[in-house]
């Protein structure tokens, strides 16, 4: 092998072992501190079973909505390009890009304005409710989707779809018989995404959401109160049952889309 | 069956301008042209995918310009095939059927006509399309295409990837498939050969415009201008002046840089005293046997000549000729060259039969210089032992 080869493949597995490492340490820190028992001490806590279905349920309906949202506009701005899509397109990571604080903010701001007012009264309650909490959660997670999906959309050649749509399909149905599947795994990785982000996603939540214990006490939020508290080994062993709950579901994820 | 009438087509900076074609129900018509001169986005107008700016595509004699695609009731054939790679080869094939809500069991029946007619036998329970050799990926494209028996199959260099042997085995398979059928063909193709092989008819187009349109034949015999006659290898190409028509029944021309006046048939295009461009196809011209005399027959457009340089292509080889002033380029059957005393600077005789000679109208736009083939021989390089001193492929290809 050239030396420049072996420089750049030695390059490239320390970046690797930097990364993991990193990661690694994290983890471990946290063990060493608390434990297992910690981990466990902390499911058995008041409130906290409660604040993990919490978690889990709305990281889900959220990543789901994200996927909803995201699927037809990532197809559209992929496809159809119009003038003043790229805006848009710009205009669409600004969430991502935004400090979850301003978000929440500005989705607060929004909710004390008129029809933000409208929307409370007569719709759905969202200022310090369980709906803000997957508001909140899925105002990036569709932002990362759309993202993620409109590279999957381009990276299928579009004659694909001519060749469905002489051979018979409609714009839908060649949609939903080439495109795609063709496209799965991108979808796969847009929900992993999303519900990563909304897993773990705390200043927009608890700004619009707010911090009731019992009510809109995610996992974050709970990490969060047992740090208010001077609780550490409360605070990691949250940390750790986040952590696992997260790599479970990753795991099963993957699975899911074969591992790759 | 299909026409098209004024289309202007733009596609960021080209543009197809006003382009006029009909094709026949049952013909095979093919769109031949070099790279870049639009082929794909006239096929792509053509099916509607994408829009003229004028100009319209009639199918069965209905504007089809504001038609979906699904009721067109044509298929189409990418460069690339498109196969779906998420699809078993079985699903494929089917996918036109199932994509028009047919039922199942009319469908199994049609699959295994089309099955054994394309030869598909040992590969239709393939799960992947991805493990399918070059052939079988043309031949299952064909099959999913044909399977919902289309009015126009549209067809976009379907056989450009494959190597030589197998293209040209599966383009007659192919001619004969649809002359069988009575398939209606439009196919675009980079390829003279193809085009001549498979078309009944085919259009010119060069830079976005369609310069001349007809039967194979008349393409070869008779290119409408410089242009066509140098994409179709038409490479000697020597200005002159037309001269009377003589007793003979032959009309004199007088090629500029070289002496004696060439007999060729008349044209009436070109009354005495026009300029004229005069084509000489390289396959066209007849090497004398030295040991043979001509016969009188042959005296006609008897010259004088010496040779050049010469290149092996396998089945031909390619000669350069020096005859008086002008380089002319020869193809000689490999059988025939062999028998052919060759050194460089030896003195030959050759001779063009008056049919032989194609007329044609001289260039009007700059850039195309009608003496093109008339400058001087590369470089000689000629004269050392080895008499493969040309390079085949560049000027003379």
């Amino acid at each position: 092998m050239r030396v420049t080869d072996r420089v750049f493949w030695a390059v490239a597995g320390a970046a690797l072992a930097l990364a993991t490492g990193a990661v690694a340490a994290i983890l471990w820190a946290q063990a060493g501190y608390a434990g297992l028992g910690a981990t466990l001490a902390a499911l058995g806590r008041p409130g906290i079973r409660q604040a993990v279905i919490l978690s889990l349920g709305t990281a889900t309906v959220s990543a789901l909505i994200a996927l909803a949202v995201a699927l037809p506009t990532a197809y559209l701005l992929a496809r159809r390009p119009f003038p003043g899509s790229a805006a848009l397109d710009l205009l669409l990571d600004l969430p991502v890009v935004l400090s979850p604080v301003a978000l929440g903010v500005s989705l607060l701001l929004f909710f004390r304005g008129a029809l933000g007012q409208w929307v409370e009264t007569h719709l759905v309650r969202f200022v310090f409710e369980v709906p803000g909490i997957v508001l909140a959660q899925t105002t990036v997670a569709t932002a990362l989707a759309v993202r993620v999906l409109k590279a999957a959309f381009q990276a299928v050649d579009e004659r694909y779809e001519h060749v469905a749509r002489f051979l018979g399909c409609t714009a839908w149905g060649a949609f939903r018989r080439v495109t795609l599947p063709l496209a799965r795994k991108g979808v796969l990785a847009a929900f992993i995404l999303a519900w990563a982000r909304s897993i773990g996603e705390f200043g927009a939540t608890v700004t619009l959401a707010g911090a009731v214990p019992g009510k809109t006490e995610t996992v974050p939020v709970a990490i969060y109160l047992r740090l208010a508290e001077a609780d550490i080994t409360g605070a990691v062993g949250l940390i750790l049952l986040l952590s696992i709950l997260s790599l479970g579901v990753l795991v099963g994820l993957r699975a899911l889309g074969g591992w790759r | 069956m299909i026409r098209a009438e004024g289309l202007t087509v733009r596609f960021g900076g080209f543009a197809l301008r006003s382009i006029d074609l009909a094709v026949a129900p049952g013909e095979s018509f093919f769109v031949l042209g070099p790279s870049g001169a639009g082929k794909t986005l006239l096929l792509e107008a053509l099916l509607g995918i994408r829009r003229p700016e004028a100009g319209r595509v009639l199918l069965d004699g209905r504007d089809a310009t504001d038609l979906p695609p699904e009721a067109r009731n044509v298929a189409y054939v990418p460069q690339d095939l498109a196969l779906f790679p998420h699809l078993s080869v079985r699903e494929n094939i089917l996918f036109g059927l199932r994509a028009r809500g047919l039922r199942v069991s009319g469908a199994e029946e049609r699959l295994r006509h089309w099955v054994e007619l394309l030869d598909l036998g040992r590969v239709i329970e393939r799960k992947e399309v991805r493990t399918l050799s070059g052939g079988e990926r043309q031949r299952v494209a064909l099959a999913r295409a044909l399977v919902a028996e289309p009015r126009v199959i549209f067809l976009d260099e379907p056989f450009s990837a494959l190597d030589a042997a197998l293209r040209r085995r599966l383009q007659v398979e192919f001619r004969d498939l649809q002359r069988r059928l009575g398939v209606t063909v439009v196919q675009v193709t980079h390829d003279p050969e193809e085009a001549f092989l498979m078309a009944d008819r085919m259009a010119i187009l060069m830079a976005g415009r369609i310069e001349q349109t007809g039967r194979p034949a008349e393409l070869y015999n008779r290119p409408a201008n410089l242009r066509v006659a140098r994409f179709l290898m038409l490479q000697n190409l020597f200005p002159a002046t037309a001269g009377p028509v003589g007793e003979d029944g032959y009309q004199r021309l007088r090629i500029h840089g070289l002496a004696r006046e060439l007999l060729a048939t008349p044209d009436p295009r070109f009354p005495l005293g026009a300029s004229v461009v005069v084509g000489i196809r390289p396959e066209e011209v007849i090497l004398v046997r030295p040991d043979r005399p001509p016969e009188p027959d042959r005296q006609k457009n008897l010259l004088r000549a010496e040779i050049l340089e010469w290149a092996d292509l396998g089945h031909s080889r390619l000669l350069r000729l020096r005859v008086e002033g002008l380089t002319l380029d020869a193809w000689l059957n490999i059988r025939a060259a062999r028998e052919y005393p060759m050194e460089p600077g030896r003195q030959v005789w050759c001779h063009v039969r008056p049919w032989s000679l194609c007329l044609l109208p001289p260039d009007e736009g700059p850039g195309l210089d009608p003496g093109g083939s008339q400058r001087p021989a590369p470089p000689p390089t000629v004269g050392s032992s080895s008499p493969k001193t040309m390079s085949a492929g560049t000027k003379l290809a």
